[in-house]
């Protein structure tokens, strides 16, 4: 069961990687487009905001996507999640506000795409855990 | 091309609907950037909103500006009211009615959304409708509740500028009346190059802006005007025997 589990790991299933991508731009950016002046509202510009913001909502849509597909989805949302940061990057951040240059706004674009794959990896893994949990009991009430 | 997928996962065809619907929000989210970026008209930027009193403000301020000019206001161009009406009836007509009705219907088909049935299109649309509509009744009440405490706490603002510059205003008056005092002979009735003796005219004591006392006479008179309207507020000023005033203090909001 683990070797399989293991295995699935390193097989990317396609179909989540773009549904994934899919459902952070639909359940994500769209929501915040048109919530845009609340977060005006409540947080003041910078790359905080943009983190806070973005984070959080991979992890969700992560955390979703792993608790919903079949099996063990982990890489394919830590994907997705890369490319949803590099589409948000030249669209909708303010990333070009930011005093960094050359070597640095590399440095700093680098770093943006790998914290948003660990963050959809992590948000994926915690609905991996909530589904193996939820099987468990399931499994459990069955039994008894 | 087959748009099937072999997946239990997923409807057939869901897939590819899906990504176009991406591909339409994405264009959107550019079409939106790009309207944020451009050169405004008038100054004034408004990016797309489901909150149409931004609108309201951009188009307020429009004709702020318009009237400064010296030209009268005109209506809204079509593209904005499109722009305001359209996020509008999406948001608060369209997603809310579609998420209830599916709502029902789910509930009388005694299914959710954990239950493993396939992806389809109705429920990705059905989910982004929910997200939408919970949202924005989430947003709506404190956006507008520190809306309107913006507004008010602006409002208050101007009314005590206002206070104060009425204040000052009339304080000029009495500083001219309290040089004159100075300047005419006692013969007069005036204080012949002194301003002892001098007091506030009855008719200028107690305005609908202040009321005004002379609290020191010496070789300067000082004033003090505290404001019929906003109890905590005064102010303060010296008055030499020519009529220049100076040190002058404030109080309270007028700060």
């Amino acid at each position: 069961m683990n070797d399989t589990r293991t295995l699935r790991l390193t097989k990317i299933d396609w179909r989540w990687l773009v549904v994934t991508y899919c459902f952070l731009v639909l359940f994500h950016l769209l929501p915040s487009l048109l919530e845009l002046t609340l977060w005006q509202l409540l947080l003041s510009p910078g790359i905080w905001r943009f983190a806070l913001w973005t984070g959080g909502g991979i992890a969700l849509v992560s955390a979703y996507v792993g608790y919903r597909s079949i099996g063990v989805t982990i890489l394919e949302p830590g994907i997705a999640s890369m490319l949803y940061m590099a589409t948000l990057i030249p669209t909708v951040s303010h990333i070009r506000y930011i005093s960094a240059s050359g070597y640095r706004l590399v440095g700093l674009l680098v770093a943006l795409l790998l914290i948003a794959f660990l963050v959809g990896c992590f948000g994926a893994a915690a609905g991996e855990w909530l589904q193996a949990r939820r099987e468990k009991e399931r499994l459990h009430t069955e039994n008894s | 091309m087959s748009q099937r997928t072999d997946s239990p996962e997923f409807a057939p065809g869901f897939i590819w609907q899906i990504i176009l619907l991406t591909v339409a929000v994405l264009c959107f989210a550019v079409y939106s950037r790009s309207q944020e970026d451009s050169t405004p008209r008038m100054g004034v930027k408004s990016p797309i909103s489901i909150f149409p009193w931004m609108m309201g403000g951009k188009q307020t301020i429009e004709n702020g500006l318009r009237a400064f000019s010296g030209k009268p206001p005109e209506p809204p161009p079509i593209d904005d009211r499109v722009r305001a009406l359209g996020p509008l009836l999406i948001s608060m007509v369209l997603c809310p009615t579609v998420f209830f009705l599916e709502w029902r219907r789910r509930r009388l088909a005694k299914a959710s959304l954990l239950q493993r049935t396939p992806w389809s299109m109705s429920t990705a649309f059905y989910a982004l409708c929910g997200l939408v509509t919970v949202l924005v009744a989430l947003v709506v009440g404190p956006v507008a509740y520190f809306g309107e405490n913006a507004r008010e706490n602006q409002r208050h603002a101007q009314a005590v500028q206002t206070n104060r510059d009425f204040t000052i205003d009339e304080l000029n008056l009495l500083a001219m009346d309290a040089a004159q005092y100075n300047i005419l002979p006692r013969q007069l009735g005036g204080g012949g190059r002194s301003f002892v003796g001098y007091s506030v005219p009855e008719t200028k004591a107690k305005t609908e802006e202040a009321s005004y006392t002379v609290t020191e006479i010496r070789n300067v008179v000082v004033f003090r005007a505290a404001s019929s309207k906003f109890p905590l507020c005064a102010v303060q000023v010296k008055v030499d025997s020519l009529g220049h005033m100076r040190d002058w203090v404030y109080e309270g909001e007028f700060r």
